[in-house]
């Protein structure tokens, strides 16, 4: 039985979890989870010793995992997706022959590098694109103002100076606003932050948090950035006094609740 | 005549050990291979097991005797990088049959076996070299670096044939930069 290609392991990584990205991250922990299975390794073993191309090849894992990498944005799929599978290949040999390493874990560690930095570079072309095009838009509508004076909308729209045009250019969504977004988020989906309430803060910065955290791209890079580093001094202000933070080791917390 | 005929055994025990497998070949076959008598085999090597961790040692020195030297002009996390390339290389070789430690491991899945001690031993060998070089790199957490190449090399070794070998290779490659770029 290859457990790895099989509708188990699959469904499995399905339920793992909500995103894309983590069932893809979750392929190393489920294994980590089944291997130590009482009689699992000692059934890999003899299954890999009966055939040693049983780890070869999974097909339909494989083509599982490349939906999942498309869906998660991957600029590459089939590269991350065979990246992943050797990382996954090299800690179940690990595993066997030296149960203590944490092979699995080290793979998963490897894999998050690999992840972010596929993230960093879709990003990275997003910006590019969205950056280009925004720029050229603007141009268009300068040298539209210039040559028919008239044609000018005369709502609430302002051409733009020099001065906000500099600005503008200067103001692209950071990668470390990116990160700031990312890494609250995770504090609040791992329970240590309160998720902010929805209706107290503004629809629009509401609507930009949860592209960044669905990995989807920006209509408007400068805009939104200005408004995500809003949310979070918000978030810092009014919400952030009630993460709590899991007391490290040693220390206890005080329980108010008469038992 | 005495050192001849000991490697002539190895060499040829080697060949249908990375073949067949290792439990698939019989003293009987390596000795009818080789044409000689099973006494003579037996004068150098007292048991099969025997002859299985000499193959695995002998492999181990010309895995590393294969490999370019490391030079003194470049940094170490350029050497690193070189090391691990230059394993990777191997594997995208035709003739490679998958490394002789990673297949006696599986093939001796007992923890007390002796082959299997070699094997985790030879192993561990290279596991020591990388982390050696991530250290003299300065990078804080050089074991765990270790262990994520090490695996990387290992599961190149081991990937799917069909969806072609050079492909892995290159992705290995430019996951292996990636790591030691980004590691601290």
């Amino acid at each position: 039985m290859n457990v790895l290609d099989s509708p188990w392991m699959i469904s499995m990584l399905e339920k793992s979890a909500k995103s894309p990205k983590d069932k893809l991250l979750a392929l190393f922990s489920v294994l980590d989870n089944w291997i130590s299975a009482p009689g699992i390794r000692e059934q890999l073993g003899s299954s890999l010793e009966a055939a040693p191309s049983i780890l070869h090849c999974c097909p339909d894992l494989t083509s599982y995992l490349n939906g999942l990498a498309k869906k998660a944005g991957s600029p590459s799929p089939h590269t991350l997706v065979s990246q992943l599978l050797i990382l996954l290949q090299g800690a179940i040999i690990d595993e066997l022959r030296n149960p203590s390493h944490e092979s699995l874990k080290a793979a998963e560690n490897a894999a998050k590098a690999i992840l972010a930095a596929q993230t960093r570079l879709a990003w990275a072309r997003h910006w590019k694109i969205a950056g280009f095009s925004g720029f050229s838009a603007v141009t268009a509508a300068v040298i539209t103002i210039l040559l028919y004076p008239h044609a000018a909308p005369k709502q609430s729209y302002q051409a733009p100076t020099p001065y906000t045009l500099a600005s503008n250019q200067h103001d692209q969504l950071s990668p470390d606003t990116v990160e700031k977004v990312l890494a609250l988020q995770s504090r609040i989906d791992s329970g240590i932050c309160p998720a902010p309430q929805l209706f107290t803060m503004p629809q629009d910065q509401v609507a930009i948090y949860m592209d960044i955290v669905h990995f989807r791209s920006l209509e408007h890079p400068a805009a939104d950035s200005r408004k995500l580093r809003e949310f979070l001094n918000w978030y810092a202000q009014s919400r952030s006094w009630e993460c709590y933070y899991r007391p490290v080791n040693g220390h206890t917390a005080v329980s108010w609740v008469r038992k | 005549m005495a050192s001849n005929m000991r490697e002539n055994i190895s060499k040829v025990a080697a060949e249908l050990f990375a073949t067949q497998g290792i439990n698939a070949t019989s003293v009987d076959a390596i000795v009818a291979k080789a044409d000689i008598a099973k006494v003579t085999l037996y004068k150098y090597f007292r048991t099969k097991e025997q002859l299985i961790i000499d193959y695995l040692r002998d492999y181990d020195e010309k895995l590393w005797g294969s490999l370019p030297a490391l030079s003194g002009k470049k940094t170490s996390r350029q050497q690193l990088n070189d090391l691990v390339e230059a394993l990777l290389d191997r594997i995208a070789q035709p003739e490679f049959k998958g490394f002789a430690y990673i297949n006696a491991s599986v093939e001796f899945p007992q923890a007390d076996s002796p082959v299997n001690q070699t094997s985790v031993s030879v192993s561990q060998n290279l596991r020591s070299q990388l982390s050696k070089l991530a250290k003299e790199a300065g990078i804080k957490k050089a074991d765990n670096l270790a262990q994520q190449l090490h695996l990387i090399i290992e599961g190149t070794s081991l990937s799917c044939k069909a969806s072609g070998v050079k492909t892995a290779v290159a992705n290995a490659k430019a996951m292996t930069k990636l790591l030691i770029d980004t590691a601290k």
